[in-house]
């Protein structure tokens, strides 16, 4: 590392920073610092460095799976807002498993990360006590607790199954359905569903709760289920706009008319809500707003800054396009 | 904090022998459930997660880096993980490298060089003890960097003539042979193409191109901008490869996000699909199989590509827990592809 400082005629903690804060470095100076680095073949040995300070500059994020468009925005995110404030992510799927989160969330604290990102906040017994016994920054995402485990960056789901459900009986629809992944954030949108039904005096909401992963050709059979079972279903509330997708498709093979015969309403606001045909309407979340603001959480915690306000509800807005 | 309350005769910090005793089981026993439970006896391994759970032990796994040299983390960087190829790619890595006791650290490089030779610096500062890239074409300071290193890489998604040290997926330039021909077989003579801005879909396209040339006949190219591709330019791209091939009756796409796009923009417009035009995409995602009309693609296992880079390592480093290298070590895995005949051609 000396001899990178005397190449680029900066100090020793200029280059200590610009590796490991790049951030905090003028852009000029970090170039320099950089081109000696190029230059020397220099390779900072950044775990003796963690040994040292005690920080490993790592963030464990754990995610129920990556192949889940929304969930890859919002790591995407989280991994360029740590990433420019100097961390790295370390990723781990727990495949909708509480069990195997736990497991997880040992690994990574053995792993001495900085700080753990989590999915939801449902969890298994004793992660709680675990997790805030540990010290480190955690915060969960995609959903909303009072009790969060420590910091939070999400949006009720209950609220927006409620919301989603508000939309469809302002569009005369009389009878909402649900499908969905049989785990709790869904659970929380189908309550959601389910409360406004009641206001409207429909005492019960029939849903499909698809084993996870959920993907696109579970939907047309199930919505199919759904209709023979209860034919005065009007309108179906999809935990996700990939599965709204596939109601849509099995609409359009079985010439049902989206909205007349039956209404769709998706959830995330993908691309594919605004490209299909008819266009989906759907409860926006921003993914990817969501993976920001936690990075940018974590880097004030991390830079030893207390939020005033540990949790950031980022919300959720319906979008009313062609289905309903 | 509260600190969790302590069995009689122990006081923190709780070390590995603790566990041990408290298990009545060997120091190694419990070293080799933390690396590798799979290769641990059940009840042994539930009494030993029991006495961690009662103590509150937490093992320091980068302390044992520094002693055996090896990090048991493996680097990962693909362009974007808004492209679903890659997020499943380091889903099928994921899994392998999960179940060897290894752990993931991604880097996103946005399509660009520069970015990916600094993130290649960073995860060797790290002592990775191996690095998975996307593509086959690097920057010479890059692979100055890797050779040096001497970890093993194994680059994904493409075969070049020299990968650096393991490769594993499929020529992107038979695949657009095979879409070309696949399009000329069903009779299609006035043919387009809409594809990203991209080292990987150039590939495609110039394979698409030189069997049309073979056959006399030529395609006319819409790139759709830089990657990721979205469904918003794919029905521009359409448009403007209608005005300038007024004759269009087959289109390749390079991947099926904008093939799905052309379908739906074909749809708004009223052109049958295969009747007017024929689609082809690639990749075959879920979403090939659902649309309506459904649609044809060349298939790729993008899940399958990362495993297989993830056993290719795993093969290499041997497994955590014994640090031999297993037998059977083959450099390159060409993953193939097919392709997937749906109504859309």
């Amino acid at each position: 590392m000396t001899d990178v400082a005397a190449a680029a005629g900066v100090s020793l903690v200029t280059v200590s920073r610009a590796i490991n804060s790049p951030d905090q470095v003028a852009p000029a100076t970090l170039a320099a610092v950089r081109a000696a680095v190029g230059q020397l073949g220099y390779l900072p040995n950044l775990t003796a460095g963690s040994l040292a300070s005690s920080r490993s500059r790592i963030v464990g994020c754990l995610v129920p799976t990556i192949s889940h468009t929304v969930i890859a925005e919002t790591v995407e995110a989280l991994t360029r807002t740590l990433g420019d404030g100097g961390y790295q992510v370390m990723l781990a799927q727990t495949q909708h498993r509480p069990d195997d989160e736990a497991r997880l969330v040992e690994t990574f604290l053995a792993r001495r990360v900085d700080a753990i990102v989590l999915t939801g906040v449902n969890h298994a017994v004793g992660l709680r006590s675990r997790l805030q016994s540990s010290g480190i920054p955690v915060l969960e995402t995609w959903d909303m607790s009072s009790q969060p485990i420590d910091l939070l960056v999400g949006f009720s789901n209950h609220d927006a199954g409620f919301a989603a459900g508000r939309h469809l009986f302002d569009r005369g629809c009389r009878m909402p359905a649900y499908i969905g992944s049989d785990e709790a954030r869904s659970h929380h949108q189908l309550q959601g569903l389910r409360a406004v039904a009641a206001q409207h005096g429909v005492p019960d909401v029939p849903a499909e709760l698809i084993l996870p992963p959920a993907n696109i050709e579970d939907a047309g059979p199930r919505l199919a289920a759904l209709l023979a079972r209860r034919p005065e279903v009007d309108a179906v509330f999809c935990s996700n706009d990939t599965l709204a997708a596939g109601a849509l498709f099995e609409c359009r093979r079985r010439g049902w008319e989206v909205p007349g015969r039956i209404a769709v309403m998706g959830f995330g606001d993908l691309p594919i809500a605004r490209a299909g045909f008819p266009r989906l309407s759907t409860v926006q979340v921003r993914g990817g707003r969501i993976g920001e603001r936690a990075g940018q959480l974590l880097l004030a915690r991390l830079a030893g800054q207390q939020q005033a306000d540990p949790v950031v509800d980022i919300g959720f807005e319906v979008v009313q396009r062609e289905s309903t | 904090m509260k600190a969790p309350e302590l069995p009689d005769g122990l006081s923190g910090p709780v070390r590995m022998a603790d566990v041990a005793r408290v298990a009545g089981v060997a120091r190694v026993t419990v070293s080799r459930v933390l690396s590798n439970p799979q290769s641990v006896a059940p009840a042994t391994r539930a009494a030993v997660q029991d006495a961690i759970a009662k103590l509150g032990y937490v093992p320091n796994l980068n302390a044992g880096t520094l002693a055996s040299s090896r990090s048991r983390i493996v680097g990962c960087i693909v362009p974007t993980l808004s492209n679903a190829w890659f997020a499943e790619t380091i889903d099928g890595l994921s899994e392998v490298l999960a179940a060897a006791g290894y752990q993931l650290l991604l880097g996103q490089s946005g399509y660009g060089p520069v970015a990916e030779e600094r993130l290649v610096d960073t995860f060797l500062g790290r002592r990775v003890d191996a690095l998975v890239l996307t593509g086959s074409e690097r920057s010479d300071a890059v692979r100055t960097r890797l050779a040096a290193a001497g970890i093993p890489v194994v680059e994904t998604w493409d075969l070049g003539l020299e990968p650096l040290d393991m490769a594993v997926g499929f020529s992107n330039y038979a695949v657009g042979e095979s879409a070309a021909e696949h399009l000329l077989a069903r009779g299609c003579r006035h043919l387009g193409y809409i594809g990203a801005d991209e080292q990987r879909a150039s590939k495609r396209l110039a394979g698409f191109t030189a069997t049309l040339a073979r056959h006399d006949m030529s395609a006319v190219p819409v790139l759709a901008g830089p990657p990721p591709t979205s469904f918003e330019s794919g029905a521009r791209a359409l448009l403007e490869l209608a005005e300038r091939q007024p004759r269009l009756d087959g289109i390749f796409c390079s991947s099926d996000t904008l093939a799905a796009s052309v379908l739906f923009e074909c749809r708004r417009q009223g052109w049958q699909v295969p009747q007017k035009v024929a689609v082809v995409g690639f990749s075959d995602q879920p979403l090939a199989a659902a649309t309506v009309p459904s649609l044809t693609s060349v298939q790729v296992r993008s899940h399958e590509l990362g495993a297989e880079a993830g056993r290719m390592l795993m093969r290499r480093l041997g497994s955590a827990s014994t640090g031999k290298p297993m037998g059977g070590e083959h450099r390159i895995a060409d993953m193939g592809f097919r392709m997937v005949a749906r109504e859309s051609a």
